[in-house]
């Protein structure tokens, strides 16, 4: 648990006034407030340490703790154990930010010497809980069909339905599974962000699926019959005589299901790759020698 | 109060709860940032904007960012996001084609 040298983090002197610290506290969060860096995690971690430094110096009782014993911070148990003598610890606080942050956004540096946050609205204000961001790893193949998953928020297990055909980096809403309101105010809600990780051999664009197989000479210039992987299983695909190589050809519904949309699929397209032999024999190279001449 | 037909907060009980003044609400609508509703002749808003106003609130009362800041802030913002959801398809755009 390293010390933090909160004067540092607000660029501010030893020494600085409530104002100084009100003013630094301000510009810096006007720089790293996450409602001005959405989805930008280093700004979210810096305004974290910004509030922090703010919820210790600009409160008078705090700030004297602090600087009396931060540095020496492994004497803070000493001091929560004498604090928890006290009656518990309901001071008046500053104005800070709010938003999306809870105990769990201080340091373990601010835990142990200031035992979690006192933050608390001077007012009785009502407000929504702050909103969960997680992120959820799937494999293609398990967002092929919808289903259900249990998910652990905040030591909460939620169970979600995942809809097939989700796609990557597409972000739903679980309403309500955020932080719990502030003075009855309604609950934040839970963003989970989907990566959706591609180990097939199918490439997808939104609900269509491309993939290429290769074709033996023969059956590209006579025709035949091959089987094709699609992503629910085999199936036997005609091919016409003649087939040239790079021929592309659409199974109509044999691609990704429509995101919400039950029943409905997108197409695979597959592309030919026309193999031709290796290692002739004589007689292969006679018979080829011979069929160019005819053309 | 809120009124269960179409969850309408009166703007008056909301400014309340929230401790702001009805003036600030009238300030966001003018500038285009929120929706009014009238309903029975009282002014609400939806609940659905409430996340959005708390916003906004933060912005002019706890970073101190006047309204013609927040404004263009708040345009801004939306630019950013149509971006970052533009370079999340981009990125899949690309991985599809990386895959080749």
């Amino acid at each position: 648990m390293p010390y933090i040298d909160y004067y540092k983090i607000l660029g501010i002197p030893k020494n600085a006034t409530e104002k100084d610290i009100k003013k630094a506290y301000r510009k810096l969060a006007r720089k790293y407030h996450p409602d001005l860096n959405p989805n930008d995690k280093e700004a979210e971690k810096k305004f974290k340490e910004i509030n922090e430094a703010n919820e210790v110096l600009s409160h008078p009782e705090n700030r004297k703790k602090y600087d009396e014993h931060g540095k020496d911070w492994k004497h803070a148990e000493e001091f929560e154990k004498a604090k928890q003598q006290q009656q518990q610890y309901q001071g008046n606080r500053q104005q800070q930010y709010s938003g999306n942050f809870n105990e769990s956004d201080f340091s373990d540096f601010f835990e142990s010497m200031f035992g979690g946050s006192s933050k608390q609205r001077s007012s009785n204000t009502m407000f929504r809980g702050q909103d969960f961001n997680a992120e959820l790893q799937l494999n293609l193949k398990d967002v092929y069909t919808s289903h259900k998953r249990t998910l652990t928020v905040n030591n909460k297990n939620i169970r979600i339905t995942i809809p097939a055909g989700i796609e990557n980096g597409q972000v739903i809403k679980i309403t309500g599974h955020g932080g719990k309101g502030i003075n009855n105010g309604p609950n934040g809600d839970l963003y989970i962000t989907f990566n959706i990780v591609n180990n097939t051999h199918f490439k997808r664009d939104k609900n269509n699926l491309y993939t290429t197989i290769d074709l033996d000479l023969y059956n590209a210039l006579l025709g035949g019959e091959v089987t094709v992987d699609t992503f629910d299983g085999k199936v036997k695909l005609k091919v016409k005589p003649e087939t040239q190589n790079g021929t592309q050809i659409k199974l109509k519904n044999k691609g990704f299901p429509v995101y919400k949309k039950d029943g409905q699929f997108g197409d695979l397209y597959i592309t030919f790759n026309i193999k031709t032999p290796t290692n002739l024999t004589d007689k292969e190279k006679e018979l080829f020698t011979e069929l160019s001449k005819l053309r | 109060m809120i009124m269960d037909r179409e969850n309408l907060i009166p703007i008056q009980d909301f400014c309340s709860i929230y401790k702001v003044p009805e003036t600030f609400i009238a300030s966001l609508y003018e500038y285009e940032l929120i929706e009014i509703t009238t309903t029975e002749n009282t002014q609400c808003v939806s609940v659905t904007q409430i996340k959005n106003i708390e916003k906004l609130i933060r912005f002019h009362f706890e970073m101190d960012i006047n309204l013609e800041g927040i404004h263009a802030i708040s345009n801004l913002l939306d630019k950013v996001e149509t971006l970052q959801d533009e370079i999340k398809k981009l990125h899949n755009k690309i991985d599809f084609y990386e895959r080749e």
